[in-house]
């Protein structure tokens, strides 16, 4: 519990520095920590890391412009996550030919995480089956996974970001975790 | 206990979403099913695993933007300016860009993939446009259903293609030496064959449009609070019914907007409002037509190749336009939502995907589609 609310202090503290002080180095810390994330995010709606790089930088920029009232946004992560949307899909209507609006349609790119096959619990094989069912969920279901567990992002604020219900996240959240834990266990069994 | 309980209280576990209770309730059923523990385990380890962070690529990015900033104009106050202009020089390219639109939690207009799928709630095997059959008059009536539409050549080698809900009669369309002519309620896009010497009329109730030979689409639903004449290419003449004396000669990416009289028409659209605040005359409006994004096909026209597509709609006059094309039925109970306004595409193949993609793109209003009803709230 207390691990998910760090990232949350923390972006309150950065954000009283921004709107108070401009400080900078705040600036550059929420920069550095959600530019990864925000550009993952907006590449899965414009298919394109250029440009989803441009709608995110673009973002922060406003993001510094408009820093005298930005203590006023609740949380910043959430703000900064559906401006991205927002932006993502303006680019996607007025530059690009098409724009996948659909969550079925959306294109979500994993990070690659940091799993240590020498692990005791798990196998080389494991680890790669995890890395298959995970690549093989619904666009829908990985988007939700991906930011419930990388993004940290709660229920609520993943239901508004893609205008679904708290109960379709808990629901595919739910399959998800039960697809990989199926990939997990086939490993399992095989090996016995 | 359903067996997928546990995977909902497993992944509240994970994201801390759980309460006191259901963490027991957890643990509980983990000693009811001990086969279950190595698989939450591993997915504790998965979800704790760390994404790879790339500090060096994510340093370059931040001067890149941070030099792109300045080039706008938007500076930081701190002293250590100099230092990082020299340090980022080495990142720089490019050209400096617009600063962009404000990105904010307001509303967002939508659009979408360009669809050219098959219609939907098809009621019956007829004609869809892009795939259409091509129906032989003889002469008389062709009639289309809501959600169905139609394309048919005349006698004389014209395409027609009717849209939905729509009527096109053309009994009398030979009989004279002179002149070819239909009638129309509803909407119609009419490729004519070029004949000078028998112009091509046709007849709607407000107005009379008269061609030699062009590209236009006309709109006249009789329910509709507005008559809309679009002209592609070649050119058209458009003669008011009640003040036959008033005629408008439409140039190529015109459109002529008549209101009805007595209509309060609700439109966001400036122009039209600044318009129509004159009472009575001139209830016509010639404009532009709008152009999708990035290709040829006009808004106005767009239906022809299976395009839901808007230019500065209002969410009222959008849900007219689905509940043409779809044959449902949509109801706003929340009526300051019916001025909204919307610009853009939404996927057509299908009822269920475009009030998605709507709601998708346009945050601020649920939706539920109960049997051949749209509930807007």
């Amino acid at each position: 519990m207390s691990e998910n609310n760090l990232p949350y202090q923390r972006l309150d503290e950065l954000k009283r520095r921004i709107a108070v002080y401009e400080d900078e180095a705040a600036y550059k810390e929420i920069f550095m920590m959600l530019f990864s994330s925000l550009t993952r995010f907006a590449t899965s709606i414009v298919h394109s890391r250029e440009t989803a790089e441009e709608i995110v930088s673009d973002v922060f920029v406003q993001l510094w412009n408009k820093r005298s009232q930005i203590e006023q946004i609740q949380d910043l992560r959430v703000y900064l996550f559906i401006a991205v949307k927002n932006n993502a899909v303006r680019k996607a209507k007025q530059q690009l030919k098409f724009s996948p609006l659909l969550l079925d349609e959306l294109n979500v790119e994993m990070d690659s995480f940091d799993l240590n096959p020498e692990d005791r619990l798990l196998s080389a094989e494991a680890v790669k089956s995890i890395e298959q069912s995970i690549e093989q969920l619904p666009p829908r279901a990985r988007l939700i996974f991906k930011l419930a567990k990388e993004d940290k992002m709660k229920y609520k604020d993943i239901a508004s970001l893609l205008q679904i219900s708290v109960k379709t996240v808990d629901h595919q959240l739910a399959i998800a975790l039960k697809k990989i834990a199926t990939a997990i266990g086939s490993t399992i069994r095989k090996k016995s | 206990m359903n067996k997928d309980k546990i995977w909902h209280l497993i992944a509240r576990k994970l994201t801390g979403e759980a309460s006191a209770e259901e963490l027991h309730e957890l643990g509980q059923l983990l000693q009811n099913h001990y086969h279950m523990q190595y698989d939450v385990q591993v997915l504790e380890q998965l979800w704790m695993a760390e994404c790879e962070h790339d500090e060096e690529y994510l340093e370059a990015t931040y001067l890149l933007h941070k030099s792109k900033m300045q080039k706008q104009g938007v500076s930081f106050a701190s002293a250590d300016e100099t230092n990082t202009q020299t340090g980022l020089r080495k990142y720089i390219h490019g050209t400096p860009r617009k600063l962009a639109i404000l990105a904010s939690l307001a509303l967002v207009i939508v659009t979408s993939i360009f669809f050219f799928g098959n219609r939907p709630r098809k009621l019956d095997g007829s004609a869809v446009a892009g795939k259409a059959q091509v129906q032989q008059p003889v002469s008389g009536i062709a009639e289309t259903r809501k959600a169905n539409k139609t394309k048919l050549v005349l006698p004389d080698g014209s395409t027609v293609w009717l849209n939905s809900g729509s009527k096109l009669s053309y009994v009398d369309m030979f009989k004279s030496a002179d002149k070819r002519e239909v009638t129309l309620s509803g909407e119609a896009y009419f490729d004519v064959v070029h004949n000078k010497k028998k112009p091509f009329i046709i007849h709607t109730s407000s107005i009379d449009v008269k061609v030699l030979g062009t590209e236009f689409n006309v709109k006249a639903y009789p329910e509709d609070k507005t008559v809309e004449t679009s002209l592609i290419r070649g050119s058209v003449r458009v003669v008011l019914k009640n003040d036959p004396s008033k005629s408008y000669l439409l140039k190529p990416n015109q459109k002529l907007v008549l209101f009805k009289p007595g209509e309060v028409v609700n439109t966001t659209n400036e122009k039209l409002r600044a318009k129509k605040s004159f009472e009575g005359i001139p209830k016509v409006v010639v404009e532009k037509l709008n152009y999708i994004n990035g290709s040829s096909t006009a808004t106005e026209a767009a239906w022809v190749s299976n395009l839901l597509s808007f230019h500065d709609e209002s969410f009222k006059e959008v849900a007219v336009k689905m509940e043409r094309w779809y044959d449902v039925e949509f109801e706003f109970k929340n009526k300051r939502l019916e001025l909204e306004q919307l610009t853009g595409m939404l996927p057509s193949e299908s009822l269920e995907k475009a009030m998605a993609a709507w709601k998708f793109t346009t945050p601020g209003f649920n939706y539920r589609i109960e049997n051949d009803k749209v509930i807007i709230f």
